[in-house]
C-alpha cells in the first residue's frame, strides 16, 4: 500500500493528475469524515474537502516525505476545517479553568472504562459540545486512532502538549456528562 | 486502557461515518483543471503585457533618445507639406510598427496555448 502510495506521489510530482485522482479517491472519505466531524456542518464539507484537495494538489511540490502523506494531507485538513470554525465563530460551551482542573483522574478513568449505553451516549453529545480544536483532536486520537505523534503534527502542537490537551479533553468530558445542566452558553 | 474498552472511543465510532456524495473526484478534478488554465492564462496576460510594455519602451528610445534616421534611399511620394507629411508618417509608423507585431505576439501566444491545451486534452 505504501510502496503503491510512494508510486503514485512521484507520479503526481512529474504532472499526472491522474494519479491524483487515485490518491484523492483512497483519501477523500477520510477527509470528509474529519472535517465534517471538526466543522459539523454537512452543507459546506464537501466544498472544504475539495480545498484540502485542491491545496494538497498546488502544494505537492513542498511534500517531502518526512511525515507519511496521510498525516501532510490531515494536517491540511485540520488547517482548512479550523480557519472555516474561526471566520463562521460557531458557538461552544466554555467552561471555568478551575471546575476542569479540580476533576479528578479516577473520575476520568471511571468514565473511560463506564461501557453502558447512557454513558456512551451522553459521551456523544458531550463531544458534539467541545470547540472544533478539541473535537478535531478527539477526531483524531480516539476515532481515527492515530498516535500521539502524529495527531501532535496535524495540530501543530509538541507532543507533550497534545498530551496535555488530550487529558484537559478528558475532563470537560467528565464535567460536561456530569454536569450539563451548570453550563453557560458562551 | 485499550482504545476498544475506552468509553470515548466507542462514543465517536456510534456516529454515523459520512460518506461523500457521488461523482467528488470528477468534481474536485474538474475544480483543479479549471484553476490551472485560469493560472496559465493569468501567467500568459502578465508576460505578455511585460513583453508590449519593453517593446514600446524600446519604440520609444528608438525614436526619442537616440534619434535614429532612417535614410530611405528610394522615391518618396511628393506631398505640398513635406515638413507635415513627414511627421504624420512617422507617428503612423510609431503606431503600425508596434500593432503589427501586438497581433503577431497575441497570435504566436494564442497557438502556444491551443497547442498546451490540446496536449493536456490528449493526456486525459
Amino acid at each position: 500500500m505504501i510502496h503503491n502510495e510512494e508510486k503514485l506521489l512521484q507520479r503526481i510530482k512529474s504532472g499526472d493528475d491522474e494519479a491524483f485522482a487515485l490518491l484523492m479517491e483512497q483519501y477523500a472519505n477520510q477527509v470528509y469524515a474529519l472535517v465534517v466531524r471538526i466543522i459539523q456542518q454537512r452543507e459546506d464539507a464537501e466544498e472544504l474537502t475539495q480545498d484540502v484537495f485542491i491545496k494538497a494538489y498546488e502544494q505537492m511540490e513542498n511534500f517531502s516525505g518526512r511525515s507519511s502523506f496521510a498525516t501532510w494531507l490531515y494536517r491540511i485538513a485540520y488547517n482548512c476545517a479550523i480557519s472555516h470554525t474561526r471566520r463562521h465563530r460557531v458557538p461552544h460551551l466554555s467552561i471555568d479553568e478551575g471546575r476542569i482542573a479540580a476533576v479528578r483522574d479516577e473520575d476520568i478513568e471511571q468514565m473511560e472504562g463506564d461501557l453502558s449505553d447512557h454513558n456512551i451516549d451522553a459521551l456523544m453529545e458531550a463531544i458534539e459540545q467541545l470547540n472544533a480544536e478539541e473535537r478535531a483532536l478527539v477526531t483524531l486520537f480516539y476515532y481515527e486512532q492515530r498516535p500521539i505523534t502524529e495527531c501532535a503534527e496535524i495540530i501543530h502542537q509538541s507532543e507533550s502538549n497534545t498530551k496535555v490537551r488530550l487529558h484537559r479533553i478528558r475532563k470537560k468530558l467528565y464535567l460536561l456528562i456530569t454536569h450539563s445542566k451548570d453550563e453557560t452558553e458562551q | 486502557m485499550k482504545q476498544s474498552n475506552n468509553a470515548i472511543h466507542r462514543a465517536t465510532l456510534r456516529r454515523i461515518q459520512p460518506q461523500l456524495p457521488a461523482g467528488f473526484g470528477q468534481r474536485t478534478m474538474l475544480r483543479i483543471r479549471r484553476r490551472e488554465r485560469v493560472r496559465e492564462l493569468i501567467q500568459y496576460a502578465i508576460c505578455g503585457t511585460i513583453l508590449i510594455a519593453l517593446f514600446a519602451q524600446c519604440l520609444q528610445w528608438v525614436f526619442t533618445r537616440l534619434s535614429v534616421r532612417f535614410d530611405i534611399d528610394f522615391a518618396l511620394p511628393k506631398f505640398d507639406f513635406s515638413a507635415v507629411d513627414f511627421v504624420l508618417v512617422k507617428n503612423l509608423a510609431i503606431i503600425a510598427v508596434p500593432l503589427i507585431l501586438m497581433l503577431l505576439l497575441d497570435s504566436y501566444l494564442r497557438l502556444k496555448m491551443q497547442a498546451h491545451f490540446l496536449f493536456k486534452e490528449e493526456k486525459k
